[in-house]
């Protein structure tokens, strides 16, 4: 072996570093890769603040169902149109130990409302966001309608079109409840009120 | 043995390589999820529409259930919600008066998905509805 090829075999062999064309490729595939995980990372945050409002207004609605199926159930009357002239309150219900229930609006929140006379002996709140609408009819005698429903405000983009905001969680809610139903219960001998 | 430092092309192609796998099977996870939401919200749907549904009846007279029970069909926003929507009712004798049955039927993904409520139905000298 002559001392140039010896030279050139030592050359390779103690050679450290990419070439050029290795550098590239390797920072565009990670730049290609880090561009995916960043999309993927904002995606899966969206995600999970979105579920959290949506859990939040869905639980906050089976719950406000679940009180007002209760607590129509339970009253012997109630009073919806002069209701709403006098308070924010939009439902009155009378029940049969003297107490009344009310239940109010403050912008995007429901208010349950216990009174003894003029006393409030309990509060609870429902939180919706604040574009929802919400309606209480008397469909009937004793059957009486819940409904809530949302309607965004609408934010408007740069190209001059409008668009949802990113957080909006549409509320659909549609309860109906007969009034005095848990009177009757009382009514069944206590053998039949235990086999319910 | 000659000092190395850093790491070669392949391993690094290597890496990518897993990661783009693992970044490949998250993202139907997060389409999954998705879906599951929905599927939270019409089920949270169909127990408020079958429950109405039986508020409604409940009040109705024994003579007339039976007409009702074969005329029963959803609400126009379950109409709207829940795909395939089918409501149906059924009465039975019990103990206590008479079993209502009401069964709503949806399609989730394809596949069918159903729920059931009932109630008690006392006769008319033992007030009307039991929860």
């Amino acid at each position: 072996m002559t001392s140039t090829a010896q030279h050139k075999h030592c050359h390779r062999a103690v050679r450290q570093g990419a070439s050029l064309v290795e550098l590239l490729v390797v920072m565009s595939a990670a730049t290609v890769i880090l561009t995916i995980t960043a999309a993927l990372l904002h995606r899966i945050m969206f995600a999970q603040s979105k579920a959290r409002a949506f859990i939040d207004a869905e639980r906050t609605s089976l719950r406000l169902a679940n009180s007002f199926r209760s607590d129509v159930h339970q009253s012997i009357s109630a009073s919806t149109a002069e209701a709403v002239a006098e308070s924010n309150a939009f439902l009155k219900l009378d029940m049969s130990d003297g107490q009344r229930i009310e239940y109010r609006r403050d912008e995007g929140t429901i208010l349950r409302v216990l009174l003894s006379g003029d006393q409030i002996v309990s509060r609870e709140a429902f939180f919706f966001t604040a574009e929802i609408e919400v309606s209480v009819k008397n469909e009937g005698a004793r059957l009486i309608a819940l409904s809530i429903s949302s309607h965004p405000g609408e934010a408007a983009t740069t190209n001059g079109n409008s668009a949802l905001p990113a957080y909006f969680i549409p509320i659909n809610l549609h309860v109906e409840a007969t009034l005095s139903r848990n009177r009757s219960l009382s009514e069944l001998p206590l053998e039949k009120q235990g086999a319910t | 043995m000659r000092h190395r430092s850093g790491s070669t092309a392949l391993e690094a192609l290597v890496a990518f390589t897993l990661l783009s796998a693992a970044l490949t099977f998250t993202t139907p996870l997060v389409v999954q999820h998705s879906r599951l939401l929905k599927a939270q919200r019409d089920y949270r749907l169909a127990l408020d529409e079958v429950s109405n549904q039986i508020e409604r009846l409940s009040l109705l007279p024994t003579d007339e259930l039976s007409g009702a029970l074969s005329q029963l069909k959803p609400s126009e926003l379950i109409a709207a919600k829940l795909p395939g929507a089918e409501l149906g009712g059924q009465l039975d004798d019990s103990d206590i008066g008479r079993r209502l049955t009401l069964r709503l039927s949806w399609q989730v993904q394809g596949s069918p998905t159903t729920l059931s409520l009932f109630t008690w139905l006392l006769p008319a000298s033992q007030g009307r509805a039991q929860p």
